[in-house]
């Protein structure tokens, strides 16, 4: 008999466990706030064409995620660089995010005041250039094992100072990053894009491959953060020589028959040396081309996009409530045709 | 196996460092070159400087011309900086005047420069742009003479952080450009530019960045016209304009690179060279067209073009007579001198060893070294003359294969040794040394060249120029480093008592000049290399701040082991029992190892160790082999228990050539190793394992606990 008692006791010790427990394990991480049909803006001025200014009112972009400034290493001292210069007021009806960059090996430098210099000088660029109600700021950086505990201890001091701001804390986040825990922000935008080695030759889709994305989705359902979207609308034209990646090149055309010869669908053979532009530091704004590198344009297929987008909304209904594309530049837009992108934005 | 495994990390470790100093890739710079560059160093500045360096009577230094930004008004006379300082002393308040200005305009770009931290308000920025304007009026009210210059430039300089091109355009029409030339002038010209350009006037902004030398920009401003039609429409255009001269240059030093970097697969994989070739035909025949017009004002520079382009696709004989008359034709004396250069290099090619091509080579190449000095006494220190480049190119590109071809290798050294030290590296001995170029020839030759090439140093060639190259190589601070370097080779030869009287003559003084003397100081040859590795570069001391310079040694190592190796012949040619010839042979095993590329003691015979060495050098004596012959010798003689263990655990110790362990990898790329019965490393360690088994309760402890055994064991019982 006493024996049944105590199994009847712990029954409802279990069961109780379990009603507190169960709503902790239910719980859904939530959803981005205000979510909105969204861009990037990721250049050095700020200045939209006549096919940017359609694309926004031809999709009703509602937000703009605009990079302010990159942190960057200078003389071991970390530093502002490639600051947005405001050409023209930002678009009027838009929400703006601003996003700071922060390079890679900025968190081995000393971080102490970083959080402060950071919070304000968003906020600073944004009341001194006139830019109105803005909610939140985003950060954008490429965390790894070894420096997540230095990033998101910055998270949590920009939170603290965004909080008392009134101000919002959001974070891209790489699919790689989606096993680990979460950061300490308000939501992530999951960065589809960049999923694949640029670096390696042989890869044919660094942009984005379904093949790539596959073995992180199983994190997507359980991943205790709020999460949007963000899909490329971007192409690369990527520099080898001797199938070693040398960088990426700007402006490049590939129709000059004195400096290409196409010997594939994508794939082109340098025959003359010359300098062009490209991307990278602002120290190495050219890149010099030589007789027998080649050049291969990579591009992700809309089908892939849709079926990547597809996918994602079945594993986490709620993530493309909020789609981003990267980004808004016109040399970019006509990569795809409108109903590429009306698939992703109002499916 | 642990043993091992730590050794091998150990000697990477060395390796790594050691990678680092070895001869670094062939350049091949351009040729062809009209534009003074040497010129475009950072002139602006270095003339401003030059201005206040003058003021200060030298005390100033180009961080306090920058430093002038953080000067504070209200308390000059508490200023550290040197020019202040001046100023002050000499009470010259025009020139304070014109620093206070000077400062307020250098603060003002800080406060408006948009990758600070500190992001302006719109206040700060605001007043910012009232400074500028304000700097401005005071700057075009200036009514002195002695800062004219300094002030009219403030005043461009200001309408520009204003974003006023007009007000630019229209301050040098009407002011600066009566001025008389001054680098503040030419300052204020590329400012006008800018408005050219930020006033939709491209074409005019590009001619004054290509008049001006400014690369960046005038790179910037053609790059759309980079290839044969942007040079036609360009010349259609304006027959003289200034980017003609970036935009020639620009495609005969692209078609000089292509053609050294196309390999002949891939050129062969599309009709590129065809492509490539066709656009230089129709350059030359292009250029002919404009020299025969007479519109350009620079012949010359058109004529050497086409001329260098006809030698790159073969037409030596047009090369040669183009390249000739250029030097005579109308345009710059950077166009003519550059002709001259173009034609050496062509020269060289199907030339005969005769005087009179030897000749012309000393005249063209001392000329080159006094363009040169010139060059580089203008572009300062950090500054790589283009003649300085053009000695390189032609030197590597076509003497040293000439005088290989000619089986001149004496010549070739001291080709060399020039490349090390002319024409403006002088400060350098000219001793032959470890880190000048002709050292990895030298190391190359065998002993009995590098006699012979003793030999040439010491005779009279029939020829100027080799007589002149001579002087080149100090040959009297050379005798220890050819003795020392004759009697290495004969070691790293095998020919011991060749190497005697060599070394013999050789000093401990000299061997602790060289790098390797700290491994030699610190390393002895009569330790067995099996029984330890004698470390010298513990990963540790990489971080201690340790001089790795070279250490005193007492004795001259390389002559001990000559002398030992002699002696140990000697006595094993002579040893009647067979264990007093097992002990030789194990004796000699073990000195040989030491000294050969794998030993600790590889200095004996070498300069310079890394793992990728192997037996490389001609006539080297291969001491791997030799050693293992005289271990296999000690195992079948000697009836000693500890010698004979010795003996097998060093042939299980030593490389044969072949691998013992080959390796797979798991899921997780783990290493999997398995026995490669095959080889002769197996049969090694097998017989050091029998002996071992056979003995277990008498081996040594070096035996029973090597752990390359253990696993060999192991994988022996897993795959029995």
């Amino acid at each position: 008999m006493r024996h049944k008692i105590a199994h009847i006791v712990r029954s409802l010790l279990l069961t109780s466990l379990l009603c507190v427990l169960m709503p902790a394990c239910s719980k859904s991480p939530g959803e981005v706030p205000r979510p909105a049909p969204a861009v990037y803006y990721w250049r050095t001025v700020m200045r939209l064409d006549s096919t940017e200014r359609d694309f926004l009112r031809q999709h009703g972009i509602k937000k703009m995620y605009v990079r302010y400034f990159d942190v960057v290493v200078k003389n071991g001292v970390l530093m502002p660089n490639a600051t947005l210069h405001f050409s023209e007021p930002m678009p009027e009806g838009l929400e703006i995010v601003p996003t700071v960059f922060i390079m890679n090996n900025c968190l081995e430098a000393d971080t102490t005041q970083l959080a402060q210099l950071l919070v304000d000088r968003l906020v600073q660029m944004s009341e001194t250039n006139h830019v109105q109600g803005v909610k939140e700021v985003q950060v954008d950086f490429d965390w790894t094992v070894r420096n997540r505990e230095a990033y998101y201890a910055l998270l949590e001091r920009m939170r603290t100072l965004l909080t008392a701001r009134g101000l919002g804390l959001s974070a891209t986040i790489r699919l790689h990053q989606l096993a680990m825990p979460a950061p300490p922000v308000d939501y992530g935008a999951l960065m589809m894009y960049n999923t694949g080695n640029a670096r390696d030759y042989t890869c044919e889709n660094p942009i984005l491959d379904y093949r790539d994305v596959e073995p992180y989705l199983k994190h997507l359902a359980d991943y205790d953060l709020p999460l949007c979207a963000a899909y490329p609308d971007f192409s690369w034209h990527l520099h080898f020589r001797q199938q070693q990646f040398q960088g990426t090149l700007y402006d490049v055309n590939l129709n000059d028959s004195t400096l290409f010869y196409r010997t594939a669908p994508g794939k082109y053979l340098v025959i003359g040396s010359s300098d062009l532009p490209s991307g990278g530091s602002d120290d190495a704004l050219s890149a010099h081309i030589r007789a027998g590198d080649e050049v291969l344009l990579r591009q992700v297929p809309a089908s892939v996009i849709v079926k990547v987008h597809d996918e994602l909304s079945r594993l986490r209904p709620e993530i493309n409530r909020q789609v981003i594309i990267y980004d808004l530049d016109s040399k970019n837009i006509n990569n795809y045709q409108n109903s590429d992108y009306e698939k992703i934005y109002h499916p | 196996m642990k043993k091992f495994i730590i050794l091998s990390v150990v000697a990477l470790a060395g390796v790594s460092a050691a990678l680092a100093c070895g001869p670094s890739p062939t350049p091949n710079y351009y040729m062809f070159s009209v534009y003074n560059r040497e010129q475009m160093n950072d002139r602006f500045s270095d003339g401003f400087f030059k201005y206040w360096s003058d003021y200060t009577g030298g005390k100033a230094s180009k961080w306090d011309m920058e430093a002038l930004a953080n000067l504070d008004p209200n308390d000059l006379a508490n200023s550290n900086n040197p020019i202040v300082q001046t100023a002050s002393a000499r009470a010259d308040r025009e020139t304070i005047d014109y620093l206070l200005l000077l400062s307020k305009y250098m603060a003002g770009c800080d406060m408006l420069d948009e990758n600070r931290w500190q992001y302006p308000t719109e206040q700060e920025r605001s007043g910012a742009l009232r400074d500028m304007q304000y700097i401005n009026n005071r700057a075009r009210t200036y009514e002195g003479t002695r800062y004219r210059a300094q002030y009219d430039l403030l005043a461009m300089r200001t309408y520009m952080m204003l974003n006023k091109p007009t007000a630019v355009m229209q301050f040098w029409e009407t002011e600066a450009k009566a001025l008389p030339a001054s680098v503040y002038k030419d300052k204020m010209k590329n400012i006008f530019a800018w408005g050219l350009l930020n006033s939709g006037k491209k074409q005019e902004a590009c001619e004054i960045y290509a008049e001006q030398g400014d690369m960046q920009s005038i790179k910037w401003c053609v790059r759309e016209k980079r290839n044969l039609k942007g040079i036609k429409a360009e010349y259609a255009a304006n027959p003289n304009s200034p980017t003609l001269i970036f935009l020639v240059q620009d495609f005969v030093n692209n078609a000089q690179e292509t053609a050294d970097a196309g390999s002949p697969e891939v050129m062969q994989y599309v009709e590129a060279t065809s492509i490539y070739e066709n656009e230089i035909r129709q350059f030359i025949a292009f250029a002919a067209d404009v020299v025969k017009q007479g519109k350009t004002k620079s012949p010359a520079m058109w004529q050497a073009a086409s001329g260098f382009l006809n030698y790159m696709i073969g037409n030596q004989s047009a090369a040669l007579k183009q390249l000739t008359e250029a030097q005579k034709m109308k345009g710059t004396q950077r166009m003519k001198d550059n002709a001259r250069a173009c034609y050496l290099l062509v020269a060289t090619k199907d030339a005969k060893p005769e005087n009179k091509y030897y000749d012309f080579l000393k005249k063209e190449l001392q000329w080159l070294g006094e363009k040169d000095k010139e060059e580089q006494a203008v572009g300062g220190d950090d500054y790589n003359s283009h003649y300085a480049e053009v000695i390189d190119r032609v030197t590597r590109s076509a003497l040293i294969p000439q005088f290989e071809a000619w089986n001149r290798p004496e010549v070739v050294v001291n080709l060399k040794a020039m490349l090390s030290l002319y024409p403006h590296r002088d400060y350098m001995n000219k001793s032959l040394n470890y880190f000048g170029e002709e050292w990895y020839m030298i190391d190359d030759l065998t002993a009995q060249q590098t006699i012979d090439y003793r030999n040439y140093m010491n005779s009279t060639p029939g020829n100027d120029f080799e007589r002149w190259l001579m002087t080149f190589i100090d040959k009297k601070a050379n005798d220890n480093v050819l003795n020392d370097l004759i009697g290495t080779k004969y070691l790293r030869e095998g020919n011991f008592d060749a190497a005697l009287p060599y070394l013999k003559q050789v000093p401990a003084s000299y061997i602790s000049t060289l790098g390797l003397s700290r491994y030699m100081a610190r390393r002895d040859f009569n330790k067995e290399r099996w029984m330890g590795r004698q470390i010298v570069d513990y990963e540790s001391t990489y971080w201690s701040g340790e001089d790795y310079g070279p250490k005193q040694v007492k004795t001259n190592q390389r002559l001990e082991f000559c002398q030992e190796m002699i002696d140990l012949q000697n006595r094993l040619a002579t040893a009647t029992s067979a264990e007093q010839q097992a002990q030789l042979h194990y004796k000699l095993a073990s000195i040989m190892y030491q000294a050969s590329y794998k030993g600790d003691c590889w200095y004996l015979t070498r300069y310079a160790q890394s793992a990728y060495d192997s037996i490389d050098y001609k006539n080297e004596y291969n001491y791997i082999a030799q050693s293992i012959k005289h271990l296999e010798a000690t195992k079948k003689l000697t009836g000693d228990f500890r010698l004979k263990e010795k003996a097998l655990y060093a042939l299980a110790f030593v490389p044969h050539g072949d691998e013992i362990f080959t390796y797979t990898y798991d899921a997780d790329y783990n290493a999997i190793p398995h026995l490669n019965r095959g080889s002769k490393a197996f049969n090694a360690m097998n017989e050091l394992w029998e002996f071992y088994y056979a003995n277990r309760n008498k081996v040594s402890k070096f035996v029973s606990n090597c752990d390359a055994l253990i696993v060999f064991q192991n994988l022996k019982g897993i795959n029995r």
